[in-house]
C-alpha cells in the first residue's frame, strides 16, 4: 500500500518554478532517499507535504486518501532544514513545547527520546548554544515523539560526526523494519543513503529525473571487473583480440575495467593467464549511488 | 484547540526574560496612580481612573504591545510556528488559541488587579464625578481587549521579531501624538475635526478618554464598533495569510 502518493506536483514563487511535474509512490515502510543538489526542489517537496507550501497543481495524498490531508498530518512527523527548536528553551523545555502541540499524554517519552539522542545529560542549556549537531538530535528527538507513521527527514544527519550518522541511520533502518515506519529522507551524504533506502527519487531544477528501487539502482549501477595485470597494454589487447570486446576503460594507465562477460568470471580470468599475463588484481566492482546520481544529474546539466 | 492553548502557554510563560517584564509593564499602570496620588488629600476613584487611563494608557498600548508582540514573534523568529501547521492545526485553532492565551495573559495583569485595587480605593474613597461607573469599567475592559487582539493579530501577520513590535509601537504612538497635538495646539476646523473623529476610533486614544468620555455622542458605539471592526478585519487577513501556505 503506498502511503505516500504525489501526482504531477508543481510549484511556482511567482513566474519561477521550483518544482516542476514531481511525481512519486512511498510504500508502508519503506524509505525513499530525495536526492539532487542545492536549490533542486527537495526543500520545497518537503514542505509541500508538510503543508508550509500550497502546490500550485497536483495532487498529494497520504494513506491512500487525497483529502483531509491536514488530518494525515497529525500521524507524520517532519523536519525540515535546520531543526526547528527555540533557542530560548533548553532541550527538555522544546520537548515539552512539542509535547503539547502533538498532544502526546506520556511525560515519559520525553526522557525516552533525549536519552535516545543522547541528550540526556544536557541539563539547562538553552538550544541556542547548542553545536549543530546537538540541534541536530533535538530535531530528530522532536520528530520523534509522537511516534508517527510517516517522517518527512531533510538532512538530518548534517552536521552529525561519524558515529552519530550510523547512529541515526541504524535507528531510522529499525523504525521502517520493526514498526513500518514509512521514511522520505533527503541528505547530501549519497553512501549513507544508499546504505538506508530502499527506493530513490531523482530531482535536479525542480524536475524528476528518475525513481527507481533499490534493486533497479542495483540493475543500473553497471558492474565491471577491475582488473590489474603486470603489463596492462598487452592486457588491452589481449581483451580485444581472445575476448572479442572493446565494452572497456584502462584507468589511470594501469587498471582495466571490463564491462563484458560479467557472467563468465572464469573465462576472462583464463584468458588473460593463458596469454602468459600475471594477474595482480580481479575483482567485481559496481558504480556507487554517488556516480549513478553524478551521471544523471551531469546529464541533466550539460 | 486545547493542545494549542497549553503549547503556546507553556512557550510565552517559559519565554522567561520577556514574560517578567510582561507582567512589570502590565502592573505598572495600576500601581502608579498609588504612588503618584499618595500625597494627595482629596482622593478618589475617579482621580485614580483618570490617571490610571491617561498615564497608564501610553504604557498599555505602547511599550506594553512591544513585549507582547516580541513574545508573540519568538514563535516565528525560531519558526516553531511551523510545529502547529505540520501537525495539521486548524487555522482557526490556531489564531484562537493565541487569542486566548494573550488576553487571559492581558485580563491577569491588566485587568483583574486594577478592577481588585480601584474597588478598594473606591470603598475607601469614594467614587468621585462618576455617573456611568460600571459601564466605564466595562468600556474600559473592551478597550484593553481590544488592543490585545490588535497586538496579537499584528503580530501574526508581520512574523518578524523587529518589524512587529515596531509597527505596533507607531500604530499605537502616531495616533496618539497626532490626537493630542490636534487637541491641545489646533484649532478646530473641519479637517481637524475629521482626523480627531477618525482617529478616536483607535483603542489608543480610546483608552486616554474612556473615564471622562461623554457617552452620551456615542462613544460606547465608537468602542464597541472598534472592538468589531479590527476584530473581524484583522481576523480575516490573518486568517487568510496562514491559509495561503507561504511559510517562509
Amino acid at each position: 500500500m503506498n502511503v505516500i502518493e504525489l501526482k504531477n506536483l508543481s510549484k511556482n514563487y511567482g513566474r519561477k518554478t521550483v518544482v516542476d511535474n514531481f511525481s512519486l509512490s512511498v510504500e508502508k515502510g519503506h524509505i525513499c532517499g530525495l536526492i539532487g543538489p542545492n536549490g533542486a526542489g527537495k526543500t520545497t517537496i518537503m514542505k509541500m507535504l508538510a503543508g508550509l507550501a500550497a502546490p500550485s497543481s497536483g495532487g498529494i495524498g497520504f494513506f491512500g486518501r487525497n483529502d483531509e490531508l491536514d488530518k494525515s498530518r497529525k500521524r507524520m512527523a517532519f523536519m525540515l532544514e535546520a531543526p526547528i527548536v527555540d533557542k530560548s528553551l533548553n532541550a527538555r523545555q522544546n520537548m515539552e513545547y512539542v509535547r503539547y502541540v502533538k498532544g502526546v499524554a506520556d511525560k515519559k517519552k520525553i526522557d525516552e527520546m533525549l536519552d535516545f539522542v543522547g541528550l540526556q545529560d544536557v541539563g539547562k542549556k538553552k538550544a541556542g548554544k547548542f553545536s549543530l549537531g546537538m540541534t541536530q538530535r533535538l530535531g530528530i528527538a522532536m520528530a520523534l515523539l509522537a511516534e508517527p507513521e510517516i517522517m518527512v527527514l531533510d538532512e538530518p544527519v548534517n552536521g552529525l560526526d561519524p558515529e552519530g550518522i550510523v547512529e541515526i541511520r541504524l535507528m531510522l533502518k529499525k523504525l521502517a523494519e520493526e514498526k513500518n515506519v514509512t521514511i522520505i529522507i533527503s541528505s547530501h551524504i549519497l553512501s549513507e543513503l544508499s546504505e538506508l533506502c530502499t527506493d530513490f527519487s531523482i530531482i535536479n531544477h525542480g524536475k524528476q529525473i528518475e525513481n527507481l528501487s533499490r534493486e533497479e539502482l542495483m540493475a543500473k549501477c553497471r558492474s565491471y571487473y577491475a582488473i590489474r595485470t603486470n603489463d596492462i597494454n598487452r592486457t588491452a589487447a589481449v581483451i580485444e583480440d581472445k575476448l572479442g570486446t572493446k565494452q572497456y576503460k584502462v584507468i589511470h594507465g594501469d587498471e582495466i575495467r571490463l564491462f563484458d562477460f560479467l557472467d563468465n568470471v572464469e573465462k576472462v580470468s583464463k584468458t588473460i593467464t593463458d596469454n602468459g599475463l600475471i594477474l595482480t588484481k580481479f575483482i567485481s566492482e559496481g558504480e556507487s549511488l554517488e556516480d549513478f546520481y553524478l551521471s544523471k544529474v551531469g546529464a541533466e546539466n550539460e | 484547540m486545547s493542545k494549542l492553548i497549553k503549547a503556546e502557554f507553556y512557550r510565552s510563560v517559559r519565554s522567561g526574560i520577556f514574560f517578567m517584564i510582561f507582567c512589570v509593564f502590565g502592573l505598572l499602570p495600576t500601581v502608579m496612580p498609588f504612588a503618584s496620588l499618595a500625597d494627595m488629600e482629596q482622593k478618589n476613584l475617579y482621580q485614580f481612573l483618570i490617571f490610571y487611563s491617561q498615564s497608564g494608557g501610553i504604557l498599555i498600548t505602547g511599550y506594553f504591545g512591544i513585549i507582547v508582540s516580541a513574545m508573540i514573534s519568538n514563535l516565528y523568529y525560531n519558526r516553531t510556528y511551523y510545529y502547529e501547521i505540520m501537525d495539521g492545526a486548524n487555522t482557526h485553532h490556531i489564531i484562537f488559541s493565541k487569542l486566548i492565551v494573550y488576553n487571559v495573559f492581558s485580563t491577569a495583569v491588566m485587568i483583574i488587579p486594577p478592577v481588585i485595587a480601584y474597588s478598594i480605593v473606591g470603598n475607601k474613597y469614594g467614587i468621585g464625578e462618576m455617573n456611568e461607573l460600571w459601564l466605564t469599567v466595562l468600556l474600559g475592559i473592551i478597550i484593553i481587549l481590544n488592543i490585545s487582539c490588535i497586538n496579537v493579530f499584528i503580530s501574526m501577520l508581520i512574523r518578524h521579531i523587529l518589524a512587529a513590535p515596531i509597527l505596533i509601537y507607531s500604530l499605537s504612538m502616531i495616533p496618539l501624538f497626532v490626537y493630542l497635538m490636534i487637541i491641545e495646539t489646533s484649532e478646530m476646523t473641519g479637517v481637524n475635526k475629521f482626523i480627531t473623529k477618525a482617529l478616536s476610533c483607535s483603542p489608543t486614544i480610546q483608552i486616554t478618554e474612556f473615564v471622562k468620555a461623554d457617552y452620551s455622542t456615542g462613544f460606547v458605539v465608537k468602542v464597541i464598533g472598534s472592538f468589531v471592526v479590527f476584530f473581524v478585519g484583522l481576523y480575516t487577513l490573518t486568517y487568510i495569510s496562514y491559509k495561503k501556505k507561504n511559510f517562509k
